[in-house]
């Protein structure tokens, strides 16, 4: 019985675990190679694994010369403001189209998904047009509030999938207790939503984080700069900063990555807790 | 009838409150897309009626369908869609099935499951630059790591153009989007297994299913909703995918990486020719918005929510 | 419940408004301050740390001799710029002067986006020093002649010799087109990943060629006096035959989608001995073979045995047409011409000062390329070859037409006689159209 497990473990784990992170590792281990090496070093052939001479100045350039540490405040702000308001909309809106039958929902579903269907690029001219017409162009606010627009209706769509999930007889016993309808939702459904809204958040936040597109259009200003527009600095006409490059994405992945490492203990069975307790 | 009226009155009014709540949860999305969306996808449409290139305005002026006629009858559009279908099918089928080994291998209870989910998740959180910058460090031919590390092993004699040949460039493409693309999947889909009634499990097991079986039975049933979701979102997105084939190939060796989203990346932003773009712009939404409907149709989207 | 929802979509309304409008206000602060400084807002088309450096000492600079005057530098990377600025220029909302290549100036002279600088440059003491050539090829840009930029940078069109494997190979530079490709045949060593010639297939691919095809030629004018593009003159589909016919014989397979990165990279890494771009690419070299290991040479020997310089666009500095503050922006744009500021930025980053005084500065004679060049910009010998970019619609015949056909006939599926055919009757179209156009205008 032992070895059996052991056998099934090792081949229905670790083995295709070993083999995926392999293929997921590899690139990483090469950017984090990269920002660890000298330009000559990353262009020199034969091909080198290990760097040599191994250097932090890039980490240095991209941090101070690129001015990140506004760059990353500024990225900070766009991303969690707009992941707080599109969880909320989602949480609203995905609640209304679980849970309730209504005239017009055919309609909301079928707009949220044509909003996906046109590319963003030739939304950038009308898009400018508008937020420049309300005086908004030049503004964080601008980025956000695009970010929202764009990145909502998945998150929408997505987050009414979970609320789906989430039986309405918890909810109905909650009111039976005397719970009004917010505050089953509050006390019956958020706490169940939590591997959810990580999902969604996590989702949204990666979008908007590295969201270059219209936030160098929207933004003249360099001390409103988000990361994504001061990585990109890196790549000159005329040549490209490998190593500074790679730094400086390093630092900018290393907060989602912290965050979703801190999060991804929240993806755990949500019903089975509420079952049992 | 009056007695009726008067007999239910705190019926018809929790009916009302139940009507109107809807309303009010949409309000916010509804009123950011009548304030930002309508004007921007109108002009787009609007503007696929006309010839419009502010640097060359000899040219410019209402066209009608002409557009439309030049970008159908000509090759070079069903070319590009050829690619887009092929990229768009590759990217799916195989970003799919990848993401639900890991999201069934990263649901399991052990040691350095954390870990190895925060792993998982870094190809997604990689800025576009670097992992551009990166994938063309790793496939050139002199100095990239994979032919130098395949002829170490003795797979190949001599370093491959692998972006570069014709009959590799497109399949090399997909390996590097494949590789940022999983974790969409595997975190989506590792996400709506939590929401799956354990009980169904000690069910299926009393019942003799093997692991197999309750996969199938009991766990891709379960998820089928974000599947055709994550599904259909991300044939959207890759048919939408620029960044990784413009700055790894430019749409070349002669076109065999051309996506219909290269073509119009062309059109409407490196050449400011907006009217043309945007009436590609409007045939991409059709063919997309026909295609979401079947996809729908056929997975019978949202039919047994009640 | 109604209640708990109204609440919440008020709270949600409220909180993004007073978001958007604390953040409006802080925006529209700028412009002019109280105390009689006016601000104002410059571009850089080609964001790098090190640019961003250069500008920020030279404005600290520029804002201590003159007070009054604040400059917002603004650096914008150079994958979108185009984007940007015509965005910019299109909305009303482009800044008060900025950086631009050359090739795009004539896109926003037809939108009417740009000042004209005749009467401010005719007032500044220091145009006298402006590179004559230069000038001159910016006046080309407007049909009426008139002056909408002052050139301060130019990066010419040379080929990069890695002059190590030359010497490894006791192989003497070669100067004319044919003796190159010679010696890129005899430089390649397939076996050992060594070739002879970097060649750019992707992205921009056309736009070197074309360059490449009027070094060789020697032919001046990218039209005859009929108006007919010269394209495709036999001595072009020669050098177009012979030029594909390097792939894979003298290049790596790779080079068919080479962007200017790889293209870079592999003359960099050693594996390519001859590459064709222009003196911007000259620091990274420097940082990756080393000085000592590589040479340029921007005017290669044409057919009819006269140097020619191709001119790539010049690096201009421009005022805006909805500039409030033109006054300002010249003084600050002039500052950026001056003699002192024109070499300090194009010693810190190896591209060529269009500035006559600058032309002569110790740096430049220092280094050979460099210095072979500043001789013949000064010689008035030399033929400068200006190509058709005052067209709009050039480029995007380059993105959506040529670069594709190029890389047909490199992979021998199209005939370069019948590529450059149908590529000079569409540039001859275009140019009909856009003086049909510029007539009407006057």
């Amino acid at each position: 019985m032992n070895a059996r497990r052991t056998r099934e473990a090792v081949f229905l784990r670790w083995l295709p675990l070993i083999i995926i992170s392999i293929f997921v590792l590899l690139p990483i281990y090469w950017a984090i190679a990269t920002s660890l090496k000298t330009d000559a070093g990353i262009l020199q052939r034969p091909v080198q694994y290990i760097p040599n001479p191994f250097t932090l100045e890039n980490y240095s350039e991209a941090w101070v010369a690129s001015n990140f540490s506004l760059y990353f405040l500024n990225s900070l702000k766009v991303s969690l403001a707009s992941v707080f308001f599109i969880c909320v909309i989602a949480i609203m809106a995905g609640y209304a189209l679980a849970r309730y039958k209504f005239k017009g929902k055919i309609l909301f579903m079928g707009m949220v998904l044509c909003i996906q269907f046109i590319p963003h690029a030739v939304l950038l001219i009308p898009l400018f047009d508008t937020f420049n017409k309300v005086g908004l162009v030049g503004t964080l606010t601008s980025v956000a509030l695009v970010c929202i627009t764009l990145n909502f209706p998945f998150i929408t769509v997505l987050m009414r999938g979970f609320i789906t999930g989430i039986p309405y007889s918890l909810e109905e016993a909650a009111q039976i207790d005397g719970c009004s309808r917010f505050g089953g939702v509050v006390r019956i459904v958020i706490p169940m939503l939590v591997p959810g809204i990580v999902t969604c958040g996590a989702f949204s936040f990666i979008g908007i984080w590295n969201e270059f597109l219209f936030s160098l259009m929207f933004l003249s200003d360099a001390s409103k700069y988000t990361i994504p527009i001061g990585l990109r600095m890196m790549q000159g006409e005329y040549n490209v900063e490998y190593g500074a490059l790679a730094a400086g994405a390093i630092i900018a992945m290393s907060i989602p990555v912290l965050l979703f490492a801190y999060l991804q203990k929240y993806l755990v069975n949500g019903l089975g807790g509420a079952v049992k307790g | 009838m009056k007695k009726t009226e008067t007999a239910t009155p705190a019926l018809v009014k929790a009916k009302k409150k139940r009507n109107l709540a809807p309303y009010l949860l949409l309000l916010p999305p509804v009123l950011l897309v009548l304030i930002f969306m309508v004007y921007p996808i109108g002009y787009v449409f609007r503007l696929s009626f006309y010839d419009y290139n502010p640097v060359m305005p000899w040219l410019n002026g209402f066209k009608g369908f002409g557009n439309f006629v030049a970008i159908i009858t000509g090759s070079e559009f069903w070319q590009a869609m050829l690619v887009s279908l092929k990229w768009v099918f590759w990217e799916v089928i195989l970003q799919f099935t990848l993401g639900l080994i890991i999201a069934l291998l990263l649901n399991q209870k052990f040691k350095a499951r954390g870990f190895f989910r925060a792993l998982i998740f870094i190809p997604w959180a990689m800025s576009g630059v670097l992992t551009a910058v990166l994938w063309n460090l790793i496939y050139n031919q002199n100095i990239g790591i994979l032919n130098d590390l395949l002829m170490k092993v003795g797979l190949i004699e001599t370093g491959k153009a692998w972006i570069s040949n014709p009959s590799t460039a497109l399949p090399s493409l997909i390996l590097a989007e494949l590789w940022r693309g999983v974790p969409f999947f595997a975190i989506s889909l590792l996400a709506a297994m939590q929401s799956i009634p354990t009980e169904l499990y000690e069910a299926g097991k009393i019942d003799g299913a093997n692991r197999w079986q309750s996969l199938i039975h009991i766990t891709v049933p379960q998820l089928k909703e974000t599947i055709v979701l994550t599904t259909l979102l991300r044939t959207v997105n890759e048919f939408n995918s620029v960044d990784l084939i413009y700055s790894l190939t430019g749409g070349g060796p002669v076109g065999r990486t051309t996506t219909v989203s290269i073509l119009l990346a062309n059109q409407a932003t490196k050449s400011t020719n907006y009217g043309y773009g945007s009436a590609m712009s409007v045939i991409c939404f059709i063919i997309l918005a026909i295609f979401a409907v079947i996809y729908l149709k056929i997975t019978r989207f949202g039919k047994e929510e009640n | 419940m109604k209640k708990a929802l109204t609440i919440l979509i008020v709270l949600m309304l409220g909180t993004m408004m007073a978001f958007a409008g604390g953040k409006k206000e802080s925006n529209e602060a700028a412009a002019e301050t109280e105390n009689g400084v006016v601000e104002i807002t410059y571009w850089d088309n080609n964001a790098s740390p090190i640019r961003t450096e250069i500008f920020t000492n030279l404005i600290a600079e520029f804002e201590a001799e003159n007070p009054d005057i604040k400059v917002n530098f603004v650096p914008v990377p150079n994958s979108e710029a185009k984007s940007k600025y015509s965005l910019a220029v299109q909305s009303h909302t482009a800044p008060d002067c900025g950086i631009i290549t050359q090739t795009w100036m004539s896109d926003f002279i037809v939108q009417k986006g740009l000042l004209a600088l005749d009467d401010y440059i005719a007032a500044w003491d220091g145009s006298q020093y402006l590179l004559d050539i230069a000038q001159e090829s910016i006046r080309m840009m407007d049909p009426n002649g008139k002056t909408y930029g002052m050139a301060f940078s130019q990066t010419l069109p040379a080929v990069w010799y890695n002059t190590k494997m030359f010497e490894e190979a006791g192989m003497e530079i070669p100067d004319d087109w044919m003796s190159i490709f010679d010696a890129a045949y005899k430089l390649t060593d397939k076996s050992k990943g060594q070739y002879g010639f970097a060649l750019r297939g992707g992205a921009g691919s056309s736009q070197q060629l074309e360059q490449m095809l009027y070094m060789y030629s020697g032919i001046a004018n990218s039209f005859d006096e009929n108006g007919n593009a010269t394209i495709n003159a036999p001595e072009h589909v020669e050098f177009l035959e012979a030029f594909a016919d390097l792939y894979m014989n003298a290049t790596a397979e790779s080079d068919i989608t080479n962007g200017v990165n790889e293209m870079i990279a592999e003359f960099d890494s050693g594996s390519a001995a001859i590459m064709f771009h222009n003196l911007g690419s000259y620091g990274q070299h420097a940082d990756t073979l080393g000085p000592e290991n590589f040479t340029a040479l921007s005017a290669v020997k044409s057919l009819e045995d006269t140097e020619v310089i191709v001119s790539n666009g010049a690096t201009c500095n421009v005022i805006f047409a909805d500039s409030k503050h033109p006054e300002e922006a010249f003084r600050w744009i002039s500052f950026v011409n001056s003699h002192e500021a024109t070499s300090y930025f194009n010693r810190e980053i190896g591209q060529i000062p269009t500035n006559t005084q600058a032309l002569q500065d110790e740096w430049v004679a220092d280094i050979p390329q460099m210095k072979q060049a500043a001789d013949a910009l000064l010689s008035g010998n030399c033929v400068l070859v200006t190509l058709p970019f005052n067209m709009p619609g050039w480029a995007d015949l380059h993105t959506n037409f040529a670069e594709r056909g190029l890389q047909e006939v490199i992979l021998g599926q199209r005939d370069a006689k019948e590529f450059l055919d149908s590529w000079a009757a569409q540039l001859t179209q275009l140019n009909k159209n856009y003086q049909l156009y510029m007539q009407s205008q006057q």
